[in-house]
């Protein structure tokens, strides 16, 4: 009988920290979920970990004509320089950014103007949603001020849309 | 030594070079000869443009601002000069239109030129042998006989394949952008330049393309701009305009050597090299012409001895300054010019007394926001925008210059943003589509105006203006007829287009319909007419690189300022003109690395290049 309890109250304890699971608490994107912990005995109607949805730090920049309109983040955010990053992007087709911008052809460059000099890699662009993209491979290979390229192309006319990133050495 | 020179000069590359540098040969080089020694010049010459040998060292030269071709034996004494009425076509068509552009000896070493859509055969005599008219080349730049074929490398068609009737046997473009030079190889293939890419390409008898070599730079094997090309032995010479230089490599394009370092001085030859775009190599080797239209001459070279302590040298790699371009425009307190060599613009403020350089952007490349070739700028003051023509990408283009007024004038790396851009190919749909017409392939914007709310541009190869919105799409097509110009001015009642070939300024009405064709006469009379404007007091400005002259028309009264020479007021080849406010123009005195600013009425007021500028004329004036 003291057994069959024992077991109840285990159970009843990994339950409610499932739920607690369930609700995942609010996170910063600094900071990871916490670690789901190891027991002995499996629970037989635990429900899978949760993870939280990381909040991202978007920006946003509108290109020049004021055609489209790029939302964007990085991972990770701070770029770590001379680390390889990747950059989410949405493109929107007004300023409000309700309605996604579909078709075309997405490029992402980067370069110093000052030095003369853009990144040292060719980053792949993965079309991963209407109007949403995943640029991999991206490098910054110096601190210093970059400017970052959003080139829709359609039918041979590219538009642009430009932002700065400046990369700031750590003391 | 060559092998340590060239390992020096790697060192030297700085860390994010974009050139490509070629790997060390496995084996030992093949000798070349390097014709490094300079022993004479023929200076005066009216832009010599193409010289070839014949079998037995005479050698033709010929002029294409004078429209003239001279023949001089091996120790540079004149045997023949054709010119005016004894030019071939003028002699069977009564016409000397034509200005002759390429030369070679052909078959028994008949002397063959080649002028726009005519080609026109010597007998060893000098007579008239064979007249070819209707030939597709309109801008031949260069010809070589290959048997009894002759090969013709034109600026947008390529190379065409001329049997010995002159019937066109094989058109070949393989990917070639700009051929500026060809040379046939022992076993039948050739080797076409290309100005654009900054290659060589190497084709097969059958016109196979078999491989290309270079890309741009100033290393050992890079190329920019490369234009005329010679063979000797085993061994490919290349004139590398830009470079100031020429290049000595394999038939695979491993680098042997080179010779010709930019002049220190103005006009200083004496083995500098100066935008150089000919080359020939006596068919014996013993020695090496060299043509420099830029300069006027030719320059003979020979082996350069092992023991002689002049070794080939380096280009300028930093470039001297103020290599100004012929593509400018000014407007309110903006004012853009550009530089070839570097594919760069540079913007000044024109707030102050002098010209400001405050940015520079662009530079050579690929990528939306660099250039290759510009051939047309325009700019708008009041909403700080420049638009190019890049005729080597083949793009046109839209900056935002991010530039506060209110602030205190600064060097601003950062000022220009593409905003937008199109390419060729596009841009012709768009205005095939606007007018209703099938796209055309061949669109090639070659110059722009400033059209109220909008832009002109002018299409050189099918003679059209457009009138364009601030973003370039198309709103209105003018068919003007007038094909072969290179600049364009606009103002409320029409059009002007300088066709330089032709020796004419054509005036529009304001529908593209002609109106007057200005040729001048006697001291005004046009001879290459390269760059026009209007100024704001409504005179047309024009700028002839073969007189060296800015003619100034108001009313039906043109009347000319400006001499050969260096001083403030003179000129070398100016090529570029805009108004620049405040009663001014400026122009771009090309030969002379400067631009100089006139009063509405041809007084010089100033001269400036980057960084420089001075109001109170100087004798002898440095750029």
């Amino acid at each position: 009988m003291k057994a069959w309890v024992a077991v109840a109250l285990l159970a009843a304890i990994v339950a409610t920290s499932a739920c607690d699971r369930a609700q995942p608490p609010s996170i910063s994107a600094a900071t990871e979920p916490p670690p789901v912990p190891v027991a002995a005995l499996q629970p037989v109607t635990a429900s899978p970990p949760v993870v939280a949805e990381p909040v991202h730090a978007w920006h946003s920049t509108t290109s020049g004509d004021g055609g489209f309109t790029a939302r964007w983040y990085t991972d990770p955010d701070p770029i770590v320089a001379r680390d390889p990053f990747s950059v989410t992007i949405e493109l929107f087709a007004d300023d409000a950014c309700t309605t996604p911008l579909v078709g075309g052809v997405l490029a992402l460059d980067a370069a110093m103007p000052h030095h003369g000099h853009g990144m040292n890699v060719q980053p792949k662009i993965t079309a991963v949603g209407p109007g949403r993209y995943r640029a991999d491979g991206m490098l910054f290979h110096m601190f210093g001020r970059w400017e970052l390229f959003f080139d829709h192309t359609t039918d041979g006319q590219t538009e642009r849309a430009q932002t700065t990133v400046v990369l700031q050495a750590v003391p | 030594m060559l092998v340590a020179v060239a390992v020096c000069m790697l060192q030297l590359a700085p860390a994010h070079a974009q050139a490509k540098v070629p790997s060390a040969p496995t084996r030992s080089a093949a000798a070349c000869t390097i014709y490094g020694q300079f022993t004479r010049q023929l200076d005066e010459l009216e832009r010599p443009v193409s010289i070839a040998f014949a079998s037995d060292g005479r050698c033709a030269i010929v002029e294409a601002d004078a429209r003239r071709v001279r023949v001089i034996a091996r120790d540079g004494v004149e045997l023949a000069r054709f010119e005016g009425n004894t030019l071939p076509w003028s002699l069977a068509t009564g016409s000397d239109d034509g200005a002759p552009l390429a030369v070679a000896f052909g078959p028994d070493d008949r002397l063959t030129l080649a002028a726009p859509r005519r080609i026109a055969t010597f007998a060893r005599d000098g007579s008239p042998w064979r007249l070819f008219t209707g030939v597709a080349s309109a801008e031949p730049v260069a010809i070589a006989w290959r048997g009894t074929e002759l090969l013709v490398a034109d600026r947008a068609l390529g190379v065409l394949v001329l049997s010995a009737e002159g019937v066109e046997r094989q058109r070949i473009r393989d990917g070639l952008l700009r051929p500026g030079g060809i040379a046939v190889a022992p076993n039948g293939g050739f080797f076409v330049s290309d100005e654009d890419r900054h290659v060589i390409a190497r084709f097969a008898p059958d016109g196979t393309l078999e491989k290309t070599f270079g890309d741009r730079g100033a290393f050992p094997g890079l190329f920019n701009g490369p234009r005329g090309l010679a063979i000797s032995g085993d061994c490919l010479y290349v004139a590398d305009e830009l470079n100031h230089r020429i290049e000595v490599l394999s038939f695979d394009g491993e680098f042997r050597g080179q010779w010709g370092m930019h002049a220190v001085v103005p006009r200083e030859g004496a083995g500098k090299i100066h935008y150089p775009t000919a080359i020939a190599i006596a068919p014996d080797g013993s020695s090496a012409i060299v043509a420099e239209p830029f300069e006027r001459r030719i320059q003979t070279f020979v082996a350069l001895d092992a023991s002689s302590a002049a070794a080939a040298t380096m280009p300028a790699l930093g470039g001297v300054q103020s290599h100004f371009g012929a593509s400018l425009a000014a407007d309110g307190d903006l004012l853009l010019l550009h530089e070839p060599e570097t594919a760069s613009v540079f913007v000044f403020d024109l707030r102050g007394a002098t010209p400001i350089h405050v940015t520079t952007f662009g530079g050579a490349g690929a990528a939306l926001d660099r250039f290759s070739r510009i051939v047309g700028l325009g700019v708008d003051a009041i909403a700080q925008r420049v638009v190019s023509i890049d005729g080597g990408n083949q793009r046109l283009a839209v900056f935002q210059l991010a530039r506060d007024r209110a602030e205190s004038l600064k060097m601003d790396p950062f000022m220009a943003r593409l905003v937008r851009s199109w390419t060729f190919d596009a841009w012709a749909t768009a205005v095939a589509s606007f007018s209703g017409g099938a796209p055309k392939s061949t669109l090639a914007p070659s110059s722009i105006a400033r059209a109220p709310d909008g832009w002109w541009i002018y299409d050189a190869l099918e003679g059209l203006i457009v009138g364009t919105d601030a973003r370039l799409a198309p709103r209105s097509v003018l068919k003007t007829g007038v094909r072969g110009g290179t600049s364009l001015a606009a103002d409320a009642n029409g059009f002007a287009i300088a066709v330089p070939g032709i020796g004419a300024v054509e005036l529009l009405d304001a529908a593209g319909d002609r109106k007057e064709t200005i040729r001048g006469e006697g001291a005004t009379r046009l001879i290459r007419p390269t760059s026009v404007a209007y100024s704001d007091s409504g005179a047309l400005v024009i700028t002839d690189a073969a007189t060296d002259r800015v003619l100034f028309r108001r009313g039906a009264t043109l009347s000319a300022v400006g001499a050969r020479g260096i001083s403030d007021g003179d000129f070398w080849q100016p090529d570029g003109v805009c108004a620049f406010g405040g009663g001014r123009v400026a122009v771009v005195d090309r030969g002379n690395h400067r631009a100089q600013v006139l009063t509405n009425d041809g007084a010089w007021v100033m001269t400036f290049g980057l960084g420089r500028a001075y109001t109170k004329p100087r004798s002898g004036g440095e750029s």
